[in-house]
């Protein structure tokens, strides 16, 4: 009983090795493919300043070519400095700035920021422009 | 009467002689033996040569090795979140032994967490060049659906058996998730597959 046993044992260990030989074969190059996907960039707004009024009371606007690549994008104007104002914006293209909007910043230099967003995505493009409020409140200035 | 008697010697009989002949002859004859040879005929076949047979996948009819086939249909550019591309290959069998396919796939560039990689065997690639542009693989047998990393992940664990000649197509889309993180502007991604032949059991 025990020869059988060990002669049940002895004989995969003698017939496996063999099989060592029945590798397949495998293309020696492998062929490989590659390709590219680029995200793209949103435009920034080029921002241009004009002043309007009579007199000294004065304000400023604040224009923009808008984009539409891919798509029209949706714009929003900001204070920085005044970060919970946001500005009116007019035909996703125009924002007027007035004095009376920025009493808290008479006599200095403020930053105008304009953000346009790809609807649907978390994807925006900036740009600033400064602007100075006059000290007595009555007028915006372009740089 | 003294004296010698001698018997005469018997005359030499005649019957020796003939007896000599016959064991010289005999020996003559058996020596002969020796100088004789069989018949025999030669011919002179020519061998055939014998070719091994040989393994060979091909990409759209390319090698794609050492040069890296470019997977034109599965570029794009100006990509945007919730966009897709799609795209195919077709694979064949270039060569006289049956095998199967396997592929893995990696991918590099910052977009790479962000895009989902699905491939389907068998399938189609739809078209769409309006934005939102969202190709995709249609029919088929989907193998894969998720990011590829840079580790090397199995896309394909194995076709059925392609025989010489035979082909598949496979179709990859690659999707933008809508909720990339506007850090990925201007970003890019390359994703590497690549398909291995194994020879198909018999």
């Amino acid at each position: 009983m025990r020869r059988l046993l060990l002669a049940l044992v002895a004989l995969p260990l003698v017939l496996l090795p063999g099989r060592t030989t029945l590798a397949p074969w495998t293309d020696p190059a492998p062929p490989r493919t590659t390709s590219t996907l680029s995200a793209l960039s949103l435009v920034a707004p080029t921002l241009s300043c004009a002043t309007r009024g009579i007199l000294t009371l004065t304000v400023a606007d604040v224009t923009w070519s808008p984009s539409s690549f891919p798509a029209p994008l949706s714009y929003s104007a900001v204070i920085v400095q005044a970060p919970g104002l946001n500005l009116s914006v007019t035909a996703n293209s125009l924002t007027t700035v007035s004095p009376s909007l920025l009493s808290t910043l008479l006599g200095s230099w403020v930053t105008l920021r304009v953000t346009g967003t790809l609807p649907g995505t978390a994807w925006t493009t900036s740009s600033d422009i400064q602007l100075y409020v006059g000290l007595a409140g009555l007028s915006v200035s372009c740089p | 009467m003294t004296g010698r008697h001698v018997a005469p010697r018997p005359a030499r009989s005649g019957v020796w002689r003939p007896g000599v002949v016959a064991l010289v002859g005999a020996l003559g004859l058996v020596g002969g033996l020796g100088t004789q040879a069989y018949w025999n005929d030669q011919a002179t076949v020519t061998g055939q040569t014998v070719t091994s047979g040989s393994l060979d996948l091909l990409v759209d009819g390319e090698q794609g090795n050492p040069s890296t086939y470019p997977w034109a249909s599965l570029s794009m550019t100006d990509m945007a979140p919730g966009e897709s591309k799609a795209g195919t290959v077709t694979l064949s069998n270039g060569g006289t032994t049956p095998f199967t396919v396997s592929a893995t796939a990696t991918a590099s560039g910052n977009l790479d967490p962000h895009v989902t990689a699905r491939v389907v065997l068998a399938g189609s690639a739809t078209t769409d060049s309006t934005y939102p542009r969202q190709e995709t693989c249609t029919g088929g047998t989907q193998t894969f659906n998720d990011t590829l990393g840079n580790s090397g992940k199995t896309v394909i664990s194995s076709t059925s058996t392609m025989a010489a000649g035979a082909t598949l197509v496979v179709c990859v889309s690659l999707t933008l998730a809508t909720n990339a993180p506007n850090s990925m502007q201007g970003k890019s991604y390359t994703p590497v597959f690549t398909f291995t032949a194994t020879q198909a059991a018999s």
